[in-house]
């Protein structure tokens, strides 16, 4: 597939926010469109993550205690007969914690703009960051304390040493954000790359730690 | 990756799939429905499961819209640039297991094969049915 450029995705996007922004002002057609898109959704992300674990349809069923024919039914996405039971069978089975929210009409063109495959994967008990195994207490003690230089230490060691010390204690540069996360200085961020975004995303949970006395980390941090 | 849409223009020039949706008087949340999944095609493709049937015909697909009346918009991957587009090809509607009009696979090759001789003969479809 020969992708569309970053400006042609933002412009289609926009598109759909503000059709939807019409369409949505009468009450049928908001219900009916909902309820297509949260079928779709389940019925996706089912079949999304099982293939990320490998399995089958035959296996996932073996593993959820049901029958083959019955997931195939559930991977489909005009089937609207859920269950909370059902899909906890299904969320236990693929190591996951089931979530069920009612959400403002306002937030579906967001949902729309950015479904696809990596935005349903989601990372089994085992795996997920929040019980991983923390870095060392010694690394994480020197990182403390680098970042709670703040803006001196940035500036007299500047970004590249930072990103550069990060990569020493996790192998990857890559590693940026989830060992930040593991420290709780990140709580959540969409940023996958250390970005400036990243840096402003830092700057409050930062603030808020009570590890980190010295002052924040301010925005007028190099751009990366 | 975002798909692009498009819908075969008969030969008035008017798209083919807007002019069936107000012949068969297609009611409001059908056609909600029917947008919801374009929006889904464009965004992912054949991603979400069970979202098209086919192909049958060699190329033609049929978009699925479940309701009080099966919806079956027939379309095709391209034809001009088969990795980034779809083009909605003709209205369709499934009674009983029997597709209306009996011969739509057909008709929608055929307007397929005119989009090929002539792409004028679609249009871009960056708005609701």
């Amino acid at each position: 597939m020969t992708p569309t450029s970053d400006i042609e995705t933002l412009s289609k996007d926009s598109t759909i926010t503000e059709r939807l922004r019409k369409s949505f002002q009468d009450r049928e057609y908001a219900d009916a469109y909902a309820r297509s898109a949260l079928n779709a959704y389940i019925a996706t992300q089912i079949k999304v993550i099982r293939e990320q674990r490998g399995m089958t349809q035959e296996k996932l069923a073996e593993v959820a205690g049901m029958k083959q024919p019955r997931i195939a039914v559930m991977e489909d996405v005009d089937y609207s007969s859920w269950s909370i039971s059902t899909l906890w069978r299904l969320a236990q089975a693929f190591h996951l914690r089931l979530k069920v929210s009612f959400e403002e009409f306002g937030s579906l063109p967001h949902e729309i703009n950015t479904f696809d495959r990596q935005s349903l994967e989601r990372t089994p008990l085992e795996d997920d960051p929040f019980i991983a195994a923390p870095v060392q207490s010694q690394n994480a003690e020197q990182l403390r304390q680098i970042l709670a230089g703040g803006n001196a230490v940035y500036s007299a060691l500047g970004t590249n040493v930072l990103l550069g010390y990060v990569t020493s204690l996790t192998g990857t540069e890559n590693d940026w954000v989830s060992l930040l996360r593991r420290q709780g200085l990140i709580v959540n961020t969409s940023c996958p790359n250390y970005t400036a975004d990243l840096l402003e995303d830092m700057e409050l949970p930062i603030r808020q730690n009570p590890a980190i006395s010295a002052p924040p980390i301010r925005r007028e941090l190099p751009v990366i | 990756m975002p798909w692009d849409i498009y819908e075969f223009l008969d030969h008035r020039g008017d798209g083919i799939i807007v002019e069936w949706i107000k012949r068969e008087k297609i009611q409001k949340a059908a056609i909600a429905v029917l947008n919801q999944k374009v929006d889904l095609l464009r965004r992912v493709g054949e991603l979400p499961p069970q979202l098209l049937a086919g192909p049958i015909d060699g190329h033609i697909y049929k978009l699925k819209v479940k309701g009080r009346v099966q919806l079956r918009p027939m379309l095709s991957k391209g034809p001009i640039n088969n990795d980034t587009e779809y083009t909605f090809l003709l209205g369709c509607i499934e009674r009983d297991g029997e597709l209306d009009p009996i011969d739509a696979p057909g008709r929608a090759e055929v307007n397929r094969k005119l989009i090929i001789a002539d792409r004028n003969r679609r249009r871009r479809h960056d708005t609701d049915f």
